[in-house]
């Protein structure tokens, strides 16, 4: 049996988030008219989605509560800045700068700021803690970021032969622009070569709208994919979705999730941006136990 | 008898149980929230003391407060940990059990995965809430801090004399119902004589067991002979 094994903190998982920093991430997130860039959007519920993997993982230990390292997390930006052609970096901030693969107690001791957060349609303001800020500046170099990935993962796995298999979700809403094709695939095959006593790494892959485009969710065929060079090898790349993942899937309401889907979406809308992000990461964390 | 989840030590153990006069139960804070073993002691010892607090809305709203403002005294101590604050104002949860004695019968209360054992010559002759091993697993309903549950179990079950009692929380139980032909073999490895001096022994040969392996969480047991 695989992708069975809980996330506990003698054997903590590893969530590795891979996030697209190219200038077109600046424009608006789909086509509904919201003027919220996608940068933003992404790095609102990546904080999100940080914050509570810490607040669900605060648990009681000796009478105070201690955040327990039950996962471990990556956060790896890639585009441009103005001293690399090709930039790919670990986006972490302060303290946790320049560190690829963070603990979830380090985490909790260092976030940048509070935010106050008006829930859409609710007068409720909440704070929230924010690590990552949204940046969109150049190209695509997504090759070098399944490259870094694959130097971060295969590091983290020689001490961790038990754990959960990583996994590896990439947020982009363009083409890559630092290797061909064919390269990009392979790049990808040796990041899912690697694996624990538990499975293979699984990699991700979900595009994000600009606004034209059908989108397409989870498919299990690749005739529903859309017929885009670009759409085709991201799904070519993209893992089958676990057990567990299939059923977070159906709970939210895709009811046609199952083993033969990719995790993958194309042209994907917010809500379904953020189904996506919480499936592979809070919702996986909290069905293992 | 009590033991803690093998990774903990056995103050962290969340079960919590007590017996006085002709009231028994066990409750089992949820570790998902701060603090719930001291809501799961509330709980008892209000039991204990013959209210109800699961159903008189006054006794929850008084044993809530009392755990609230005791949280809020301790979060002054931890002013930096931004993580404990919130979680802290999530409240608490715990499974509950709680039963009374009378005559020929006892009355049960219940909200949760606890359960009771009626056992006689051995054998099950009804387990409660719960039947089958495989109803463990899902979330199950929690009474919480934040408001009295909206509803709760409840039975009067007759005994006769040299029955038995057994009141566990989910673990045990669960392991108990594995067992086939009424539980009979659950029931004569925990009523050895010696089954109490060696508890810790027997739940670690329990936990790493082959076959009817216990769940390595907090096992309690509260054991009455009729």
């Amino acid at each position: 049996m695989t992708y069975e094994k809980s996330m506990s903190s003698n054997e903590p998982g590893l969530f590795v988030i891979l996030i697209d920093q190219s200038g077109s991430m600046k424009e608006p997130f789909g086509s509904s008219g919201r003027r919220v860039s996608k940068a933003e959007i992404v790095t609102v519920n990546v904080n999100r989605v940080l914050a509570e993997l810490c607040l669900r993982n605060t648990k009681d230990v000796g009478g105070r509560p201690a955040v327990k390292p039950r996962i471990d997390i990556s956060a790896i930006g890639y585009g441009n800045d103005e001293r690399d052609d090709h930039a790919v970096r670990p986006v972490f901030p302060g303290a946790l700068a320049n560190k690829y693969v963070v603990t979830l107690p380090e985490l909790a001791k260092n976030f940048i700021r509070l935010r106050d957060y008006q829930k859409e349609g609710s007068r409720e303001v909440t704070r929230m803690p924010e690590w990552i800020e949204p940046v969109s500046v150049g190209a695509t170099p997504m090759g070098t970021a399944l490259k870094t990935a694959r130097e971060v993962v295969n590091a983290w796995v020689t001490r961790h032969m038990t754990s959960f298999p990583p996994i590896v979700i990439n947020f982009t809403d363009g083409a890559v622009t630092d290797v061909k094709p064919e390269e990009l695939k392979l790049l990808a095959e040796q990041l899912k070569a690697i694996s624990t006593g538990d499975g293979k790494l699984l990699l991700f892959n979900c595009h994000i709208s600009s606004g034209k485009g059908k989108m397409c969710f989870l498919p299990a065929n690749k005739e529903d994919v859309p017929s885009e060079e670009y759409a085709q090898l991201l799904f070519d790349i993209s893992s089958n979705l676990p057990s567990k993942m299939v059923s977070l899937a159906r709970g939210r309401g895709f009811t046609n999730a199952s083993e033969m889907c990719r995790g993958f979406g194309y042209n994907v809308d917010v809500a379904n941006f953020v189904h996506f992000l919480q499936i592979g990461t809070i919702g996986l964390a909290s069905a293992l136990g | 008898m009590c033991a803690s989840k093998s990774d903990k030590s056995f103050e962290e153990c969340e079960d919590v149980y007590g017996v006085s006069g002709t009231r028994a139960a066990v409750a089992d804070g949820a570790t998902e929230y701060f603090g719930a073993k001291l809501w799961a002691r509330a709980l008892v010892s209000s039991f204990l003391l013959g209210y109800n607090p699961l159903g008189n809305v006054g006794i929850h709203r008084d044993i809530s407060r009392r755990w609230k403002k005791w949280m809020e005294v301790y979060s002054t101590s931890i002013q930096d940990d931004w993580f404990g604050k919130e979680k802290i104002k999530q409240g608490a949860a715990a499974a509950f059990l709680g039963i009374e004695l009378h005559d020929r019968s006892f009355k049960a209360i219940a909200l949760g995965d606890c359960c009771f054992f009626h056992v006689s010559n051995g054998e099950t002759i009804r387990s409660w809430p719960f039947h089958d091993s495989n109803q463990f697993g899902s979330i199950p309903s929690l009474v919480t801090t934040s408001g009295i549950p909206s509803s709760y179990l409840r039975v009067t079950e007759r005994f006769e004399p040299g029955d038995q009692i057994f009141l566990c929380t989910d673990a045990l139980s669960k392991w108990i119902l594995s067992f086939p032909n009424k539980n009979e073999l659950a029931w004569k490895t925990l009523s050895k004589k010696d089954a109490q001096q060696n508890f810790h022994k027997l739940i670690d040969d329990f936990r790493s067991a082959d076959r009817f392996r216990l769940d390595d969480d907090d096992v309690t047991l509260i054991a009455i002979s009729l």
